[in-house]
């Protein structure tokens, strides 16, 4: 096999890879990111939120915890985009605690996930079930966690079937300690 | 009509009679005496915008504590306070009072302490020094003068108090060097708790460390008010047990006047430990002037009256539609009831009851000065600010006896609940349990509706025509008005039912103005309307489904 048939097959695989949302070897999106308030729909009634996203083959673990002073919460959930759906149990609703509306359903959310663009994007699809005054409602959010060119900037846009505008929050990856 | 028959309707009859009895009894016993009428004249001094404990809290503390002496059995002292006080209504007050009241004020210069002293020191019988190097020492102070009719100073003011011929009669200066809160406090436990009231008690926090803002202290002065701002956190054992201690003591039910220390414990957990008493908190610890107003009475010409849009019996029926009520919580004072767009929406605010003995010209000012889309409501949770989830049961009905008495007085058909016991906007619930819903529709009888929440909540009732709702979303100070109107359009769309009942409640610094403008912005088609008809329409159409708060719910204890 020459080298230059070599590079062809190494080149024509990547392409294959990102053009099937097939996960890249690393991704940029890896690691830990501060929210960025400046840049962001407002948060309120939290005022920080951090999350951390990490990758092993297929499983994407998405761990956030939203603060305000005192209050604090936590979740997790790992997503295998190999699987066409995961259910992930839910204790709380955090999107949106302006709103009388919580979980509900059998308090379970059902996500699918797909790497585009070679890995530089991650698209979650969830749906859930909120509970209101009226009763049950089938809830879709697509999630797309999108890095910068450089690598320091992530912007999470979510399209809720249910809000009429886009939710659109900015975050930097923090600092990691130097050894 | 056999005779069990008749029996039963005799013992329903007496039943209902004693819920709905109003029980003056207790205000009798709270309230302070009125003069026949407000002063035609007083003094006024204007007080500096610095509340540091290194800048004027000195010469605040000793007019504050004049004050409450100067004002034990007549108001004659009045303090203006700073432009940017949270009570915002200091000035229109001061308006109302000359104009209505015919108050004419004789004004000394700012913080002129020489001058007031030498108009009221003769209502002192002295001084007690406190201690600038502990500032709790002050707190104990406040405690002091008022057991022992001595004016407020510190060692650098001796000189101004001897030339008005005010001499040390307690010394706390070094006493409690190194000591902790706890230490202090029982200190002053030991030597005066008992001639204390067992009416009044006086939480003097908020603003903590390098600053103080202490205006409710005059009224704990002219009542003789044990003070502290002991903790009632777990984390801080030995202040709780104490605090323990002191509420113990207190008549039930009685008042709890000023607020939880910023420093050492949380809204919630104060709250709670005040409801597990079974007492009533006036929760603002810098509510300037109680010692003045609270002696004058209304005028003659007044009654409360409310603005009533839906009469009993009326024939109302909701449409196919969404209905909006507004209503701000904690607002008459420290919220925004003097600024812009208050009259362009219809409008809910709730009411400090207490206000009706415990201040009554405040009361009449916002009863007066009410627009016609201004509606009141009574509030929070009863008679003062309550958890009704950590009041025992058998400590209910001294409570909401006195509860419907003043809903009576204020002319209040609606009373809102709110219970942190167990949660906040953040996490775990704020609902309430079938028994404590069962509670409000048997003791509040006259009600003709309730409200619950201050986040959203999700607790639901209608009995008898009489509908409890909880509030669907809460207008954070932060929102911006695109966000808050696409959160009002994704409920409509959460609640695909019409009618569809959306009861928003309004952080108490949003304007009415702001509250308007994502109304305006809706491209839903809404119909706002007062808290009273809502609640009508509401009675009628029940879209929303009966829930209360279940065991399985999450519980946070506010840490």
């Amino acid at each position: 096999m020459s080298r230059l048939f070599s590079l062809l097959l190494a080149l024509g695989t990547a392409a294959t890879l990102a053009a099937a949302g097939l996960p890249a070897p690393t991704s940029p999106l890896a690691g830990t990111w501060q929210f960025d308030a400046a840049r962001s729909t407002e948060l309120s009634p939290w005022r920080d939120y951090v999350f951390t996203l990490a990758i092993d083959g297929d499983r994407v673990t998405i761990t956030r915890r939203f603060g305000s002073g005192r209050r604090q919460f936590a979740d997790s959930q790992t997503v295998d985009l190999s699987r066409p759906d995961n259910v992930v149990p839910v204790t709380l609703w955090p999107d949106n605690r302006h709103l009388g509306a919580y979980i509900g359903g059998d308090r379970t959310k059902r996500v699918r996930g797909e790497w585009l663009d070679a890995g530089r994007i991650l698209r979650l699809s969830t749906d859930l079930v909120l509970s209101t005054q009226q009763g049950d409602r089938a809830v879709n959010i697509l999630s797309d966690y999108k890095v910068s060119a450089n690598g320091t900037r992530l912007t999470l846009t979510e399209l809720r079937s249910t809000r009429n505008r886009p939710v659109v929050y900015s975050f930097t990856r923090a600092a990691t300690a130097s050894k | 009509m056999n005779r069990l028959l008749l029996s039963l309707l005799a013992l329903g009859a007496a039943v209902s009679g004693l819920a709905a009895a109003p029980d003056t009894s207790v205000i009798a016993r709270l309230e302070p005496k009125k003069v026949a009428h407000a002063p035609a004249s007083a003094t006024l001094v204007p007080l500096s915008e610095n509340w540091r404990m290194d800048g004027d809290i000195p010469v605040h503390a000793l007019l504050i504590s004049l004050q409450g002496l100067a004002n034990r059995d007549q108001p004659r002292l009045y303090l203006e306070y700073p432009t940017h006080w949270q009570w915002e209504i200091v000035r229109p007050l001061e308006t109302f009072l000359e104009k209505r009241h015919g108050v004419r004020f004789n004004r000394l210069g700012v913080n002129d302490a020489d001058a007031a002293l030498a108009l009221y020191a003769k209502h002192a019988k002295g001084v007690v020094v406190w201690d600038r190097s502990v500032r709790s020492s002050l707190i104990v102070a406040f405690t002091v003068a008022g057991v022992e009719d001595l004016v407020v100073v510190t060692e650098d003011q001796l000189p101004l108090a001897a030339k008005h011929g005010l001499q040390p009669v307690v010394d706390l200066r070094g006493k409690f060097s190194g000591k902790t809160d706890a230490q202090i406090y029982q200190w002053a436990y030991d030597q005066y708790f008992e001639r204390c009231s067992r009416d009044y008690y006086v939480v003097m926090g908020g603003h903590a460390g390098a600053e103080m803002q202490p205006g409710v202290a005059d009224f704990g002065i002219r009542q003789r008010a044990f003070f502290t701002d002991l903790s009632s956190n777990p984390k801080h054992p030995e202040e709780l047990a104490l605090l323990n201690r002191i509420l113990g003591r207190q008549n039930v039910p009685s008042i709890v006047l000023g607020w939880h220390s910023y420093a050492k414990d949380t809204e919630g957990q104060h709250t709670t430990l005040v409801g597990n008493y079974g007492l009533i908190m006036e929760g603002l610890h810098n509510l300037p002037n109680v010692s003045f107003t609270s002696q004058i009475p209304l005028t003659p010409d007044f009654k409360f009256t409310n603005n009533h849009t839906a009469k009993p019996g009326d024939n109302r029926q909701a449409e196919q539609k969404v209905y909006i009520a507004a209503v701000a919580t904690d607002a008459m004072g420290i919220g925004t009831w003097t600024k812009p767009g208050r009259g362009k929406i219809p409008y809910t605010w709730q009411v400090l009851m207490n206000w009706a003995w415990m201040n009554p010209p405040a009361l009449q000012y916002f009863y007066e000065d009410k627009s016609p889309n201004d509606h009141f409501i009574g509030g929070l949770s009863g008679p003062g600010y309550m958890y009704p989830k950590a009041i025992p049961a058998d400590k209910w009905p001294a409570l909401t006896a006195v509860g419907r008495d003043l809903m009576k007085r204020l002319d209040l058909r609606i009373l809102e609940i709110m219970d942190y016991s167990e949660g906040n906007r953040h996490v775990g619930n704020t609902d309430l349990p079938k028994a404590v819903v069962d509670r409000y529709y048997d003791q509040y009888p006259d009600a003709t509706g309730f409200i619950n929440g201050y986040g959203s909540a999700r607790t639901f009732d209608l009995r008898g025509g009489r509908p409890l709702l909880s509030y669907d979303y809460y207008l954070s100070i932060e929102r911006p008005v695109e966000e808050a109107a696409a959160d009002l359009e994704e409920l409509i769309q959460l609640n695909p039912q019409r009618p569809y009942f959306l009861l928003m409640h309004v952080r108490e610094s949003n304007t009415v103005e702001k509250v308007a403008d994502i109304l305006g912005r809706l491209s839903e088609s809404v119909e706002v309307v007062p808290l009273d008809v809502f609640l009508q329409l509401a009675a009628g159409a029940k879209t929303y489904r009966t829930y209360h708060q279940q065991p399985t719910d999450a519980v946070d204890h506010n840490p």
